[in-house]
């Protein structure tokens, strides 16, 4: 073995570390035992820190520079513009502010989504019988791949031979076009909606089971029905785990982009695209590569004011409440 | 000592996984794709003859973005192309969503020696930088210059060549309904129009068939209608004025287009909501005989019928050309199909060289006839048996200039969104004349 063995006795610092120190020093290792300890964490940390920086923030530092730049994406002509791609976003373009018109439709399922969750996983948290198999069922379409869902979201949306339609006219009722203006975002909403209730359901089923049970039998004792324990025992309880639940539905719709991309294209005409919808099309098919990267900024900066709003409205409520 | 062993084998098995993925593969075998494409490739490979022959000689591997060819079409030409030049090496390989891979193969210096290029990719300028001048091929004396024009690099000079041409904005019609509805071949709006009712009265799913869910499939109206309507082959320089923010009006060709597209779909011969009728559940009805007509190009009909019934394609499926108004005038266009270009960046030039000359000149007439297209090579002959019917005006076709496709790239015109969002009856012909005009500005404005 490379290092002496590890024992408790020999931990901390002070007295205890000279010690080690001098036992290090007679077995042949002239090494303290912090620097060991040091080289061991170094090294674990090594390879994930380098793949982060590889991956996650040098791409990100890149995109930033990219987008003071006028960069199409394919030739080497990279040359230093200012802020011509942020004027270009905030005074003449439209297109780009319009999309995200649709991804606030993303955020509404959102919403409605982690209410449904939390009902869901109230419900299945009491004693009810099969209750692992309905958790299993709800969260099952969070595990399919996306691009596979989209596609077979894409069949089941099909006007002439959707299921549902063959089963809406078998019953003699008018069949739906769901992907026509008015509602194709509902449905490309609905898709996500149909995905994530399980995953935010099983979040909040975990921070169900934090709450101590003490509480609910003193409020039963106490006389308070379902909604009064729902209202003003769980919901205070499980307060972060909210907000951590609305931070990645909010910034889930900020990015909705696979649903749009494969089943409707953006269609039809322009009336389901999302805000990063906008960047791939600008980016990959009108080889604007700086455009895009300023896209990509501001979406980064409005997906962090959000959140900022939301924490701040969340925990000043937190604040409140502990007075 | 059971736990160590079971320890061990998982490890092994670990390791094995491992190294499969990076073991190096033995030549004769077909190997992956070396690009870093998430799309899944194939390749096929040929092994030179023995015989030693004086002659080019090296190793050169072409990309192409026709994957249904990789088993079938390809090996064939390898063998052919081998007879020839016994020494040179080819590896075919073909990939999925070709053209954003290409972008990233371009900026990426991850360049094939010879690969399929398109009209609009790469730009002009990506042609100078990325791609090797061909004008001193012998392909450049043979095929027809006018369809060379479409693959120049800004400085004038041919970065791609042409082996095949189709003809678009004509209407593929199912020969069979129509001979059970007694229909003649329309000349006109109104006998299309008439036609169109029938079939849909008839019970068939469309008359007239818009797939608009896929917006791409509504780029003939824009490839066809406006040359068509102003009779001008030059129309996208002419009347795009690179200096007015409002150079579409409604009365102009685009406005003329996207009333047609309009007229048609109120006319009610139009299948139900086009905007969720995609382009292979179209396939699938046309192929059942569910379809009545469908305005595309000549590359269409290789896909028109079941594969096995695709050599007698004639006697399924006709082609007319589209009426555009009353006026008995008929125009039918030819325009270029994909290309083949030189990497700059290619190890053996002479050898590209040879296999671009081999498939311009020796190979033509097989692979234009595998395409269901027509030769730009003015020795080769391709005739179909549906071919002889059409009866309308040839028009050419002149390639937007650099400054119009600068607007159009900076503005995002996009003209398929607008006509599918015409079709589905979500804008009408003059909103999307503003949004034209509006994008148009825009593109402008980034300058």
């Amino acid at each position: 073995m490379p290092f002496p063995p590890l024992q408790g006795r020999y931990r901390g610092g002070g007295e205890r570390q000279e010690k080690a120190f001098e036992i290090s020093v007679e077995s042949g290792y002239p090494m303290k035992y912090r620097t060991q300890e040091r080289i061991i964490i170094i090294a674990f940390l090594a390879i994930p820190f380098a793949l982060m920086v590889m991956f996650l923030i040098y791409p990100t530092l890149r995109v930033v520079y990219m987008s003071f730049t006028n960069w199409d994406g394919v030739l080497p002509k990279m040359d230093y513009v200012g802020l011509k791609n942020y004027k270009y976003i905030f005074q003449v373009d439209k297109e780009a502010w319009v999309s995200l018109t649709n991804n606030a439709i993303y955020a509404i399922s959102g919403l409605v989504q982690n209410i449904v969750a939390l009902l869901l996983a109230v419900a299945l948290s009491s004693k009810i019988k099969g209750r692992n198999i309905f958790r299993a069922i709800i969260f099952l379409p969070f595990i399919l791949n996306s691009v596979a869902v989209s596609y077979m979201f894409d069949f089941m949306y099909n006007y002439e031979t959707s299921p549902i339609n063959v089963i809406l006219e078998a019953l003699k009722l008018q069949p739906v076009d769901f992907l026509n203006g008015k509602n194709v975002n509902i449905s490309l909403a609905a898709v996500c909606f149909w995905r994530y209730t399980g995953y935010s359901m099983i979040i909040y089923i975990a921070a169900l089971k934090s709450i101590s049970h003490e509480i609910y039998e003193s409020a039963q004792i106490d006389g308070a029905n379902a909604a009064q324990t729902l209202w003003y025992i769980t919901l205070p309880n499980i307060r972060t785990i909210i907000e951590l639940n609305l931070f990645l539905t909010l910034s889930g719709s900020l990015n909705a982009f696979v649903e749009p991309w494969i089943i409707t294209k953006g269609g039809p005409g322009t009336k389901s695209r999302t805000f990063l919808f906008t960047i791939v099309k600008n980016a990959f098919e009108f080889s604007r590569f700086s455009y895009a990267a300023a896209l990509a900024v501001v979406l980064i900066i409005m997906a962090l004011t959000l959140t900022w709003i939301q924490k701040r409205v969340i925990m000043k409520g937190e604040k409140q409440y502990e007075k | 000592m059971v736990k160590r062993i079971i320890a061990l084998v998982v490890c092994i098995m670990m390791v094995a996984a491992l190294a499969v993925g990076c073991g190096e593969k033995p030549v004769s075998q077909p190997s992956a794709s070396p690009s870093a494409t998430p799309a899944p490739s194939q390749s096929a490979e040929a092994s030179a003859t023995p015989e030693p022959a004086p002659g080019i000689s090296g190793e050169i591997t072409m990309l192409s973005n026709q994957v249904n060819w990789l088993e079938s079409f390809y090996p064939e030409m390898i063998k052919e192309f081998n007879a020839k030049y016994p020494n040179i090496k080819l590896t075919v390989d073909a990939i999925e969503g070709y053209e954003e891979t290409l972008k990233i193969k371009m900026s990426s210096d991850d360049l094939p020696d010879v690969l399929t290029s398109f009209v609009n990719t790469p730009s002009a300028e990506q042609r100078e930088a990325f791609l090797l001048p061909l004008d001193d091929t012998a392909s450049a004396g043979k095929i027809d210059p006018d369809f060379q024009a479409f693959f120049k690099g800004a400085d004038g000079k041919v970065y791609g060549m042409p082996y095949a041409k189709d003809i678009s904005g004509i209407v593929i019609y199912n020969k069979k309904i129509f001979k059970d509805l007694n229909l003649s071949i329309p000349k006109t709006l109104d006998e299309l129009i008439a036609a169109g009712k029938t079939i849909k009265d008839a019970g068939y799913v469309a008359g007239l068939a818009m797939c608009s869910k896929d917006q791409w499939t509504m780029c003939q109206f824009d490839e066809g209608g406006p040359r068509f309507f102003s009779g001008n082959p030059n129309v996208f320089n002419d009347v795009l004025d690179v200096n007015s923010d409002a150079p579409f009006t409604i009365d102009g060709p685009w406005g003329k287009t996207f009333t047609l597209i309009d007229t048609l779909v109120k006319s009610g011969i139009v299948n139900e909501s086009p905007n969720s009728y995609g382009w292979e559940p179209f396939k699938a009805d046309f192929k059942a005989n569910k379809i009545g007509m469908f305005l595309m190009a000549s590359w269409f009909i290789g896909q028109s019928v079941p594969d096995e019934l695709v050599n007698e394609a004639g006697d399924y499926v006709g082609i007319f050309a589209m009426p555009l108004d009353n006026s008995g005038k008929l125009y039918a266009k030819f325009s270029p199909m994909p290309a083949l270009s030189i990497a700059k960046s290619t190890k053996n030039p002479e050898a590209a060289k040879a296999l671009v000359d081999f498939m311009c000149l020796d190979y033509n007439e097989k692979l234009t006839k595998a395409q269901t297209g027509f030769s730009t090579n003015p020795d080769v002959n391709v005739v179909y048996d549906w071919s002889s019917e059409l009866d309308a005006e040839s028009m050419a076709e002149l390639p937007k200039s650099p400054e119009v496709t600068n607007i159009w790239n900076n503005g995002a015109v996009d003209f398929s969104a607008k006509a599918s969002a015409v079709a589905g009856g979500e804008m009408t012909p003059e909103e999307a004349i503003e949004a034209m005009n509006a994008s148009w500005a825009a593109g402008r404005a980034a300058k």
